[in-house]
Order: structure tokens, then sequence, then C-alpha cells
């Protein structure tokens, strides 16, 4: 009972828990950093995948149009890192309004393929079509233009990390209360059954739509936020094969959960950490650990956690109520 | 007086070189409670379709309070306060019994296909439909299997179930897609019983195979052969009409 | 003129691959309802053993054949250890499965022939002329060779009982298993002939790109296009459409060349909106569209 009063808290201890890492590890700051970012990110592709029970290809390309336009609005335009962001949620809501009708109308297989399609475009486009811009595969590089903000000078790493933190806070309880909300029922209906939805009398065209500008949004920002940190990016932060990556993430976290995106972020990128150590391209690795995690895992890692919690509870219980029947006695 | 409520004038339903449905009258007055039976593939479902806007007509119109809805799409119909259950049943197993009830109270109580506060609305923190949900899930005895997954309920349940969230949007017509198919005549006594409440109160349209548990219900007996309405009017005289004998019950007289 | 006569065999010859390694895809789908990603592992590894084999024996014809046997084998060992296991499970969860055997495919490859691309020369330098325009004679060979996998996948279909069984399959899979029927063997043997043209469509284009480890990923989505052009599960379809889309990109990027790229997506993207169920798909069966 009062674990579960203490539920509204879970954003503060994973903020807690990473701010505590950051200080027992001091040199694996910008790991850190990363997975907080790439919780962001898998938020974005959970909405789609565990909520709309839609798979998509295509989650790099949403990263890559956010961090290009921060990027490209640091490179020529002005200075203000918070501006670069903002500048990256535009482009969120501008590709999710002219992509969203047609993309919410598909179904399934259609909806992949598309995403891998435009994904593909991506690339092409900042690699080739957009060279005078983006300077191709050489990159784009900015971080002399970045200004410094007032309070906190972000542009440090360390100061950087503690902006990503409050960041990711606010993202964690949004996403809690979209899990929480009629939003969060309504997509999970819709993806188990929408007919009946439209017998209910919603208009479930448009509340995908909206959840996928919501997960658009998301990925374009954390991409903002890797350009920010990185200060150049390059067109293979799009590439397709690191669609699979965030579909991984999110299936190691547990999908349809409101803390699976971070388990999800800290599993995959400790152990592509752990892995790149010894192996340069890790292709193979992804793959098996896909295959594992969907034929033996499906719950992920914040089930597992969930699991382990009901079994200690039920323990607990069990224990309360043998020692309260010895004190009978 | 009751005036009528949901009509139907020459509809037809063409698959392909199939007529499904063929130029079907059809009316129902306020309140009165309506049996459609016929034979498997008489167009029962189909024609439930079209009432409900799952498919529109080729030919014909619908009315409904004397304004033409044939080509109103289904999630408008359903905010004119019409309810449909289906056949095989529809009820959204991945989230609990609450949240089923509770998604069809707010659809209603927001008046809307698409309600802007679907952010900020919590349903379990929402007295209105706290409130709403509580009556229904009694009236429907689920009240204890409130907290569970739809997927871990017997298939009588669900099926109460699944009226009961026609229940809980208060409709004007509940239009019943074989609610007695599958499960054992224990549950059906139950959903009878429940339905018996409503007869009178509310329009009810069921499309059934078990005529002898629909006479506990209905005044009104239409029914389908072939894509066509053959007969209708109370059931006992529906029943003696000779071209139902002998089309429906291959008796000749 | 010349440049557009060029562009137009070239683009044929372009078609000729594309119809080779879409079938896989077509039929992945069209039978068994999945959507094999991995099948771009047999068009690859049949680059890669050519390019073995040519380099040691110096016979590209060995190394064809090398590669549609390749292929062949490798559809087998999915097929049968792993497809078998998903074909019940929803279109989702066996796309990203297969995905997945798609990368881990793209790691072996990795780890036996590394990262750099491998250049390969074309079998035979000789050249065709025809008024006034050069055409290579290789190309001519790949047209040749998509003609007769073409004709041979035909007389399968409608000549043989595994043919008619398998369309039988198609349309119901209960009533052919209630007469007897291993419709589990049918698929296997269709799906290993598929991968075997897969892989000689790899071998194929060995010569005309650069064998690299991600040359599926490129063809990958090319293949799909292809596949929802044609309509799924139509062997007519996935032709006519292999002829479009070569076109497409042949005398489409003469005329400007980032439709090379580009103009592949915008029929996707043009198939999609007007005709969801592609040229020859039959209404119901398109991607997605059977729920």
């Amino acid at each position: 009972m009062k674990l579960k009063n203490l539920e509204f808290l879970g954003p503060v201890f994973i903020i807690a828990g990473l701010l505590v890492s950051r200080y027992l590890f001091p040199n694996k700051i910008t790991f850190f950093t990363e997975i907080s970012i790439y919780t962001i990110y898998v938020m974005g592709n959970n909405i789609l995948m565990g909520y709309m029970g839609y798979t998509s290809f295509g989650q790099p390309f949403y990263l890559s149009c956010g961090a290009y336009s921060a990027a490209i609005y640091l490179a020529y335009i002005g200075g203000n890192v918070f501006v670069a962001i903002f500048v990256a949620f535009l482009v969120g809501l501008l590709l999710s309004f002219i992509l969203g009708p047609s993309l919410m109308r598909l179904k399934g297989s259609y909806f992949t393929l598309i995403n891998a399609s435009l994904c593909a475009i991506g690339v092409f486009m900042f690699e080739r079509l957009l060279i005078d811009i983006t300077n191709g595969n050489d990159g784009l590089w900015y971080r002399s233009n970045m200004h410094k903000t007032p309070l906190l000078d972000i542009r440090m790493p360390q100061n950087y990390f503690f902006f990503i933190l409050i960041v990711l806070l606010a993202a964690l309880y949004l996403y809690r209360k979209i899990d929480r909300s009629a939003l969060g029922t309504v997509l999970k209906a819709a993806s188990t059954n929408p007919r009946k939805m439209r017998f209910l009398g919603y208009n479930v065209f448009r509340i995908r739509w909206m959840a996928f500008t919501i997960s658009v949004v998301f990925s374009t920002i954390a991409g903002a936020l890797y350009s920010v940190n990185f200060g150049f990016v390059n067109p293979s932060l799009g590439e397709n094969s690191r669609a699979i990556e965030v579909l991984l993430a999110t299936l190691i976290g547990g999908i349809g959960t409101v803390y699976g995106p971070f388990f999800g972020a800290l599993g995959f990128l400790g152990m592509k950490d752990f892995v790149s150590s010894f192996l340069s391209r890790w292709e193979f690795v992804v793959g098996i650990m896909t295959l594992i995690v969907l034929f033996k895992f499906n719950r992920g890692l914040w089930g597992m956690i969930q699991d382990a919690g009901s079994f200690l509870a039920d323990t607990g219980r069990k224990f309360k109520n043998n020692s309260v029947k010895t004190a009978e006695k | 007086m009751s005036e009528v409520l949901f009509e139907t004038k020459g509809v037809s339903k063409i698959f392909g070189l199939f007529k499904a449905v063929h130029d079907v009258d059809f009316s129902v007055l306020e309140n009165d409670a309506v049996g459609i039976i016929g034979p498997n593939g008489a167009g029962k479902t189909t024609f439930i379709n079209i009432l409900t806007g799952e498919y529109f007509p080729e030919e014909g119109s619908v009315f409904f309070r004397g304004e033409d809805i044939t080509n109103l799409k289904s999630e408008k119909r359903v905010a004119k306060g019409i309810i449909r259950t289906f056949q095989l049943v529809h009820v959204f197993d991945s989230i609990t019994v609450f949240d089923n009830i509770a998604l069809s109270i707010y659809r209603k109580k927001e008046g809307t296909a698409f309600p802007l506060n679907l952010y900020t609305t919590v349903f379990r923190k929402n007295r209105e439909i706290t409130e709403s949900a509580e009556k229904a899930l009694e009236v429907f005895d689920l009240i204890k299997d409130r907290n569970q997954l739809v997927r871990n309920l017997s298939l009588g349940s669900q099926k109460r179930l699944e009226i009961a969230m026609a229940w809980a949007a208060d409709p004007e017509v509940f239009i019943l897609d074989e609610p007695f198919a599958g499960i054992s005549d224990h549950e059906i006594d139950d959903i009878i019983g429940i339905l018996k409440k409503l007869v009178h109160k509310k329009t009810i349209i069921i499309v059934e195979h078990k005529l002898s548990k629909l006479t506990e219900i209905v005044d009104t007996l239409c029914v389908m052969h072939e894509g066509k309405m053959i007969a209708s009017g109370p059931c006992e005289e529906t029943l003696n009409n000779p071209i139902v004998r002998k089309s429906y019950w291959k008796i000749e007289d | 003129m010349e440049t557009w006569f060029t562009a137009v065999i070239y683009g044929l010859s372009t078609s000729g691959i594309l119809f080779l390694v879409s079938l896989a895809l077509s039929i992945g789908y069209g039978l068994m309802r999945i959507v094999n990603m991995e099948a771009m592992l047999y068009y690859s590894f049949g680059a890669y053993v050519t390019y073995s084999i040519v380099s040691m024996t110096g016979s590209f014809i060995l190394g064809a054949i090398g590669a549609t046997v390749i292929g062949g084998i490798l559809g087998f060992v999915v097929e049968t250890t792993l497809l078998r296991k998903v074909y019940h499970r929803n279109m989702m969860f066996t796309m990203v499965v297969t995905f997945s055997v798609f990368m881990i495919g793209i790691g072996v490859i990795q780890f036996i022939y590394g990262l750099d691309p491998k250049p390969l020369a074309s079998p035979t330098s000789a050249i065709i002329r025809f008024m006034n325009v050069q055409i290579p004679l290789y190309r001519l060979i790949i047209i040749g060779l998509a003609v007769v996998a073409y004709i041979l996948i035909q007389l399968l279909m409608n000549k043989t009982i595994t043919g008619k069984a398998l369309r039988a399959g198609i349309e119901n899979r209960e009533n052919v298993e209630g007469l007897g029927v291993n419709i589990n063997r049918i698929f296997t043997t269709t799906f290993v002939i598929a991968s075997a043209f897969a892989g000689l469509g790899g071998a194929l284009n060995a010569p005309l790109v650069m064998v690299g480890p991600y040359m599926g990923f490129d063809m990958l989505l090319t293949a799909f296009i292809t596949v929802i052009l044609g309509g799924l599960g139509s062997i007519k379809g996935t032709m006519v459409a292999a002829l479009i889309l070569g076109q497409v990109v042949s005398v489409g990027g003469t005329i400007w060349a980032p439709l090379a790229f580009v103009g592949p997506f915008i029929v996707m993207f043009i198939t999609i909106l007007i005709r969801p169920t592609g040229l020859y798909g039959v209404k119901g069966t398109a991607f997605g569209f059977n729920d």
C-alpha cells in the first residue's frame, strides 16, 4: 500500500539514481548524458510501439531531422541553445503535421516500410541533396557558435548533464501522465480493437495523429539534445540500420510501460558500451539480442523489476500474516 | 405517443455480384424492442452494419429521428445515441474492465469523437466517470472483476461487459448482434434479466438465432431471408405468417 | 537519342536484378503472410560468394552457380528453423524477427569479409553495337537470365502439381491441408527456389555495384517497393513492377540524377495513396490490410 503511494516519485528516483551514479563514476558522465537523451528517444518510439502497436523502422529519421534542424540553426542562424531545441520542437510538429495524415491511415507493415523509406530519404537528403548546407558526410560543426547560457553554462559537459536531467525529469512526468490519462487508455484500446473504438464513437485517426505528434516531438527533441551535446552532426545518425537499435532498446525495457524506456536505454547502451570494447561493429550482437528478447524475455527489464517487486510484496505479506498468526497463538 | 425512431427505406448492399441486403424497408418505434431473425447468410449482420455505419448502402436511405443519416460515419452515429455490440465479442482485452467501461462513459460525457482533454483526464481520478462506472459494474455484476484485465475474463463475462459498455453510454438505441451466441443458458438468463429492465425504456434491436429466448424480450419480430425482410409485426403474428412458415421454417401449409 | 536507348537497356538490366531479388519477398508475403526482411541476406551472400569464387577460380559462371546454391541453402535453413515458428505471430513481430536475422547476417558478413567494399570486375567486357549505340553484353545476359527465371517460375506455378497446390494453399490453407497435402513442404520448396533466385540476383549485381556488407540494405527498400507496386504474391505483378522501377531508376536518373535514388520512393508513395493493393494485387491482401 505504501509502495503504491510512492509510485509518483518514480521519475525522481530515476533522476536521483543518475545523479548518484554520476558521482560514483565521474569519468562516465558522457555515458549518463547519453542514457538520458536516449531515454527520451526511446519514449518516442514506445508511444508508437507500446501504446499504438505500430512498429516504425524510421525512428532515426525523426531523430536526425531534430538533430539537423537544431544544428542548422546553431551553425547558420543563431547561437542560443534553447532556441535550437525549440526549433527542433517546431520541426517535430511540422513533420507530424505533414506526414501524420497519410501515415496514420496506413496499417501495420505499410507504416513500417514507409518509415524505413523516410529514413533512407532522410540520409540521402542530408548527405547529398543538402550537401551545401550540411557538408554531407563530413558533418556540420558548430560548437564554437553556441552562446553562453544564463545561470548554467550548458556548453560544459558537466553542466549539460544537469540540464539534461531536468529535461528528462519533465519528460518522465509528461510520459507518466500519458500512461495514466485517458489518452494512454484510448491508445491501448485502439491498438487492440480499432473497430470497436469507432463504434464507441471515437475518432481513432485523430487520436492516433495526436499520439504520433507526441512521439515525433520526443524524437526530434532527443535529436536536438544530441546535436547540442556533440557540437556536430553527420548523416550516420539517421542510418537505416540504426532503426533496430531503438526498437531493441524499447523491447529490452519492456514495451508499453512508463519506466520501460529508461531501463531500455540503460540496458541497451550499457550493453553497447560493454560490447564495443571488444567489437568494432556490432550488428550481429544487436540482432541476436533482439531475437532473445523477443522470444524469451518479452516483458523486458521493467517487467522483471515489477515481477520481482510483486514477488517481494507477496512474500512480505505472507511473512506478516504468519507473524500475526503466531502472535494470535 | 411513440414516434418512429429508426427507419430504412429500400436499402440494398451489394458485394460484387451478391446482393447481401435487398431493398429493405424497416422501422422501429421509440422504446420498442425489435428482434430480427433469419437463417445464416440472410443478411442480418450486414443490415446491422448498414444501420450503424460500418457499410454504406448502394441504394436506399437510413433515417434516424427523421434525419437522413445514410452517409454518416459510424463514430458520428454513436454521437446520435446509436450503440451496437458485435456477434464476436469486441472488448479491449489489454486493459482493465473498469477502463473498458470508462472509455464508453467518457465518450458520452465529452460528446465529441476527439476529446481535447484526453491528456488531462485520468479515469480513476474523475468522480463523474468512476461513479457511473461503478453503477454499470454493479448492474452487470462485474464488481469483483473491476481491476482484472479483460483477457482473463470468461466469454460470458466479456459478453456482459460489452453490453455494459453499451449500457454505460446511455444510448437512445441498443443494437445487439447475437448477444446469446456462444454462452451458456445460465449466462443467457443473466443477460435477459438485465435487458428486461431496459425494455420500454430504451429502443432495442436484437439480432438472434435463439428464438425462444428472444421472444421473452421483444414485442416486434422481423424475419430476414436471402437479403429481404419478408415479414414484420408482433411476435405471434409474424411466427404464424405463411410466408415465414414457408421460407424460414420450411413448413408448407 | 542514343543516350535514351542506352538508358532503357540499362533500366531493363536493373529490372532483371530487381525481379530476381524481389521474388523472395513477394512469395514470402503472398504465401506465408510474413514480411521477410532477411531475404536480402540471400542477395548479399550471393554477391559475396561470387566474389570469393571469382577470386579463387576466376570463373564467374561458377561464382553465379555457387551464389544460387548458397541462396537456396540459406533460404532453407532460415525457413525451416525460424520462419516456420513465426507464421502464426502478428505481422509486427515477424518483421522485427526477420529484421534481426538480417542484422545478424550483416554481422556475419562483417566477420568473414570485413567492412571494406570489394570490387568485382565484369565477367565480360564485350560490347554489342546496335544502331550506333554501344551496349555491354553483360547487361543483355542479365536481361536474358531474368526472362528465363520468370518463365521457369511461371511454369512451376501453372504447370506442376506443386504450383497448383501452392496456389490453392494461398487461398485456403485448411482446405489444402485437409486434402492431405503437406503444405509446409511446398512452402519450403517455393521459398528455397525464391531464395536461390535472390542469390543469383546478388551474383549478377556484384560486378555492377560494390560488394559491401550493407548492399542488402540498399536493395531492401527498392525490392519492397517493387513488391508493393506489383501487388503481393503476384509474380506477374512483381515482373511488371520491376520493369517500371528499372526505367524509373535508369531513365529518371538520366533526366535528373537524384531521381535514380528518390524515384522509387515517389512511385511507392503514389502507389500507396492511389492503389494500396498494387498493380496486380487482390483486394484485402495488401500489406497490413488483412486485419
